[in-house]
């Protein structure tokens, strides 16, 4: 059941009245159902008695209702207020509005230039950049090492050797050997020579 | 009873002191809502008491959040939609019995204004009140919050409709029902 829907001018029963009474006691129908339902009221009994029995209806309700006491409410309520712990957001506005009044506006601002020079130091400092430093070096390490192929020891050393050039700790000049089974290489500028042989377990 | 609209100017700047934390300012708007956030709670819990706790509770939760309020609704809708949300959590946690307990009932008879020194009235008024509530008490808490919002709190539709959160389709019907329904156990009492 909804507003609107009596045609304005149409003589309407009680039984398309009825529901609409208590709407109409309490002022929310459309002006044109407002009307209409006066109208009927004003040649039906019957109506005119059950509306008379809502408006009692209403009236008993409220003088039946209970009136609490309010004297101390807002008091209780006011005291759980102020321990109530403010946001962060209020406090920070809090504390800016402290130090522009200690201070006034422009040494509100110096104190923000203060903090925000402070962390720029902080964060060109030697020390920052070295931690920077070594984690873009741990990152392009971690890079590399996903990009390497992943030996599984089936390939053969001539190949495994190529595939390590590049590394700084394993620099392959030379190969010196063609055997698959046995890899041999030197390094003439350590005079190192490097002899690479199978896992025996296999 | 007329539902009080002030978003006005004054209420406006309250309640932005009270989003910067200013306690007092909404203090200003506890004292201004208190009776009708009660009535909302009490609507919906039918207990004054809880009713009661309820309230503060709801303007506790109020002030914690009134930096989220934005003024697209009135404040008062808003605090309401809060008490009503709080009652119902409260009763389907409770999962209490409607009616007013006994004792209870009888403490809050006797609270009730009187005008009439009249012995007689006044136990007719009292006896009045009892079954009143026994009626609302045979309601389901939806009817019977529907119609305590209404004609206690004087709550518009659409006002209920939103402290409810229901249609205002559905606010219609209920009241309908309430109406016919507590007339019928009322008969002797409303034909008077």
């Amino acid at each position: 059941m909804a507003p609107g829907i009596l045609t304005p001018g149409i003589m309407t029963q009680c039984s398309e009245i009825a529901p609409l009474l208590g709407v109409f006691e309490d002022g929310e129908l459309e002006p044109h159902e407002m009307q209409e339902v006066a109208r009927h009221l004003a040649s039906c009994k019957a109506c005119e008695e059950t509306l008379a029995g809502y408006s009692t209806l209403g009236r008993l309700l409220r003088d039946a209702a209970p009136v609490p006491s309010l004297d101390d409410f807002a008091t209780v309520v006011q005291a759980r207020l102020e321990q109530m712990r403010p946001p962060v957001r209020v406090r920070l506005g809090r504390w800016f509005e402290t130090q522009r009044e200690r201070f006034g506006s422009a040494g509100a601002m110096a104190f923000a230039m203060a903090g925000a020079a402070v962390l720029t130091v902080v964060i060109t400092s030697p020390f920052a950049r070295s931690l920077t430093d070594r984690r873009s070096q741990n990152a392009q390490v971690a890079e590399r090492d996903s990009r390497a192929p992943v030996h599984d020891g089936t390939k053969a050393p001539a190949e495994l050797a190529s595939s390590t050039q590049g590394e700084a700790s394993t620099i392959i000049s030379k190969l010196e050997t063609s055997n698959p089974d046995v890899a041999v290489w030197s390094e003439p500028s350590q005079d190192t020579t490097v002899i690479w042989l199978p896992d025996q377990q296999h | 009873m007329n539902t009080p609209n002030r978003q006005d100017g004054d209420e406006a700047e309250l309640i932005e002191r009270a989003k910067k934390g200013d306690t007092r300012a909404f203090g200003t708007l506890v004292e201004r809502y208190q009776r009708r956030v009660v009535g909302v709670a009490m609507a919906v819990v039918h207990n004054q008491d809880d009713a009661l706790e309820l309230a503060q509770e709801t303007f506790i939760r109020a002030f914690a959040n009134v930096g989220k309020f934005e003024s697209r609704s009135s404040f008062s809708t808003w605090l309401y939609r809060i008490a009503a949300n709080i009652a119902i959590d409260f009763r389907r946690s409770e999962r209490r019995h409607p009616t007013m307990r006994g004792e209870e009932a009888e403490t809050e008879i006797q609270r009730l204004p009187s005008k009439l020194g009249d012995s007689f009235k006044e136990t007719l008024r009292g006896e009045m009140a009892q079954r009143i509530r026994d009626a609302l008490g045979q309601l389901t808490p939806e009817h019977r919050a529907a119609i305590l919002l209404r004609e206690v709190e004087g709550l518009s539709y659409d006002e209920i409709s939103d402290v409810l959160q229901c249609p205002r389709g559905t606010v219609m019907s209920r009241l309908h029902y309430a109406r016919n329904r507590l007339r019928e156990i009322l008969k002797d009492f409303a034909e008077d």
